[in-house]
């Protein structure tokens, strides 16, 4: 988070606005908007869904301003708030739109449907390094940790022993950990 | 004018002075203490148990209750924090009841295999009752207390809110129910809980939602 950020008094402004000050109140409004939004941009992959949770933000910051005490920091409090409504809008968003599956190139479907675009790198990063191993050690760790298949149905599948499947997919794992760290 | 700044418009506009909720301590101490009151009142109405001054010289006993009233008194103050937005900040407060939890199951297990088990029948045996009456004004303050607030881990929070209750409840049954046969007291003071506390669990999001 920007420094800038820090350097606002919010507690002040927090306590002034417990006391009926709609100046202060104003000010701490508008003055934690933008870090509100900072926050949850890289959370959320629709930049209107920032917006949306924003405003529910500043609605429960409204109605729960009791809960804030002058002895306790401010930011952690505001966090806290936005998180929690940030959970709940993308639970009701879910909810209502159930769970797509959408390949990892398909940008327009990503940016409606995933939460957190960021990881696509990370899948990238750990397509990118399976290409090192062995063809059939790839097949195995595919099957088993990407397709959902069973030790055993690998096993039947590629004539190996069930435990040696079990035995190869964790050394792939192992060894993609390190090449990813 | 775009619609966020409407709205901050609008809530300044609204603003009205607010009076900060109490600290939790404060709050937990209130609480612990209608817990107590509670009992010694329920407790006068249904009797205590005939061999209460007996039990009192007992050092177990009073151990029991000493370390069922830490939980109760833990679980309040973790309530009460779980109220507060940033309540989940404070790690160790909250989960220092489930820790107590875990040293008093396991004491149970331990008293349970040393003297047998036996699973009573479950009925409405009096001592639902009796528990019911000690908790239900303990719990309803805690359930408006905690709803005074802002709660972001609901769950949490109802179960621990539970967790207060029942400590308060499971005090209040071992001063006026005769029995200190384990299966009985698995059955009736603790159960009870355990299955109010699954409840409560499962609709503390309708039930702390703000």
């Amino acid at each position: 988070m920007p420094d800038n950020f820090e350097k606002e008094n919010w507690k002040e402004l927090a306590v002034l606005a417990q006391g009926g000050d709609q100046k202060a109140y104003a000010r701490l409004l508008n003055e934690i908007l933008p870090f509100i939004i900072n926050s949850l941009l890289p959370k959320v992959a629709n930049p209107e869904w920032a917006d949306d949770i924003a405003q529910d933000v500043l609605l429960s910051v409204h109605k729960s301003l009791n809960t804030y005490s002058a002895d306790r920091a401010f930011r952690p409090w505001l966090n806290a708030i936005i998180h929690y409504r940030k959970t709940d809008y993308l639970r009701k968003y879910y909810s209502r739109h159930g769970h797509a599956s959408v390949p990892v190139e398909d940008q327009i479907s990503l940016a409606a449907n995933v939460t957190a675009p960021e990881d696509v790198t990370e899948y990238r990063n750990v397509e990118k390094a399976l290409q090192a191993f062995p063809e059939k050690q790839q097949k195995m760790f595919r099957m088993m940790k990407l397709e959902g298949y069973t030790a055993r149905e690998i096993a039947e599948e590629t004539g190996m022993t069930e435990s040696a499947v079990k035995v190869s997919v964790f050394r792939t794992m192992e060894k993609l950990k390190e090449t990813l760290n | 004018m775009n619609d966020i700044d409407k709205l901050i418009d609008k809530l300044t506009h609204d603003l009205k002075p607010v009076k900060p909720m109490a600290n939790p301590a404060q709050r937990a101490f209130a609480w612990i203490l209608t817990g107590m009151i509670s009992i010694f009142v329920v407790g006068a109405i249904v009797k205590y148990r005939m061999d209460l001054a007996e039990k009192v010289q007992e050092p177990m006993f009073i151990g029991e209750l000493m370390g069922i009233f830490l939980l109760a008194v833990s679980a309040a103050y973790a309530s009460a924090w779980l109220s507060l937005p940033d309540g989940g900040c404070k790690t160790k407060t909250i989960y220092v009841p489930y820790a107590i939890i875990l040293i008093a199951f396991a004491l149970l297990l331990g008293d349970i295999y040393e003297h047998g088990y036996k699973l009573k029948k479950f009925e409405l045996h009096h001592c639902i009752i009796d528990a019911t009456l000690i908790g239900l004004i303990p719990l309803g303050l805690m359930i408006w207390m905690t709803k005074q607030g802002a709660p972001t881990q609901p769950i949490l929070a109802a179960v621990t809110n539970i967790v207060a209750t029942g400590s308060i409840g499971y005090i209040g049954l071992r001063l006026t129910c005769g029995s200190d046969e384990v299966g009985h007291v698995c059955t009736y003071h603790v159960i009870p809980f355990v299955f109010a506390g699954l409840v409560i669990g499962l609709l503390a999001r309708r039930l702390y939602r703000w």
